[in-house]
């Protein structure tokens, strides 16, 4: 059960909060020709909701295929995190 | 030899269903289901670049998708037309591919990539992964030519 979920195309993230976790679980497909356009500001809107001690972990296990496109908006999120010291673990 | 052709027009959303129908084939033709993956995963990303940087007129509008199965290899290849207002895209092409080929392995070339997306000064739409990620997660090598305003991209997976 999600607290907050995002459609565009085929491709459904779905947002749960907890105290210590905000939990990004990927569903379907991202085959879109611009997914940056979409997937941004998700994670943009996602990260000014959480602390610095929130973990934010990426779930792709029920993400059936991205294009290559979809690889760049998340390592700059990773970047990001990265060089704010937030935590971020991914699930394949 | 075994060969399926698919011919579809310039239009995005075709992509999927195109590389959907590679990976019938392929399980169709006993290849497992990493291959299959890889190998779809490969045809989406020639055929995204086809219908981005392909020159698409009235007369020339289609895109052809040949996937050749033989002993000991797999051969996707993608054909689009061109003309000397893309040609600047296949100086690219040469360029990325030739940059892939000066890295020890594709790892070292996909890592690479990845540090020059994640600074965020990339042209919309223009990440340069879909050629790198074709050599190292696709295990495919890339080569391309030019004919009657065609251009001829096509990688081979060995199995």
């Amino acid at each position: 059960m999600s607290d907050n979920y995002y459609v565009q195309g085929k491709l459904r993230i779905n947002i749960c909060y907890n105290d210590k976790n905000i939990i990004l679980e990927w569903l379907g497909k991202s085959i879109d020709r611009n997914p940056e356009d979409f997937i941004t500001p998700v994670l943009t809107t996602t990260k000014s909701a959480g602390s610095i001690e929130i973990r934010y972990i990426l779930d792709f296990r029920k993400l059936q295929f991205m294009n290559s496109s979809t690889v760049a908006p998340l390592v700059q999120f990773l970047e990001e995190c990265k060089n704010d010291g937030s935590s971020v673990d991914t699930t394949v | 030899l075994n060969q399926k052709k698919i011919t579809i027009p310039p239009v995005w959303d075709l992509i999927d269903t195109t590389r959907e129908s590679v990976i019938t084939f392929l399980h169709e033709n006993r290849i497992d289901d990493d291959s299959s993956i890889a190998i779809g995963m490969v045809t989406n990303e020639l055929l995204e670049n086809a219908v981005k940087y392909g020159s698409f007129s009235n007369s020339r509008n289609s895109i052809d998708c040949k996937i050749s199965i033989d002993s000991d290899s797999i051969v996707v290849e993608v054909i689009n037309p061109t003309s000397n207002d893309t040609e600047q895209n296949l100086v690219k092409l040469d360029e990325t591919i030739q940059w892939i080929r000066g890295f020890q392995n594709p790892f070292e070339a996909y890592v690479n990539r990845l540090v020059i997306v994640s600074s965020n000064n990339l042209h919309k739409g223009e990440s340069g992964l879909g050629l790198v990620r074709i050599a190292y997660e696709g295990h495919s090598i890339v080569d391309f030519y030019t004919s009657d305003d065609n251009l001829y991209i096509s990688a081979v997976y060995n199995l």
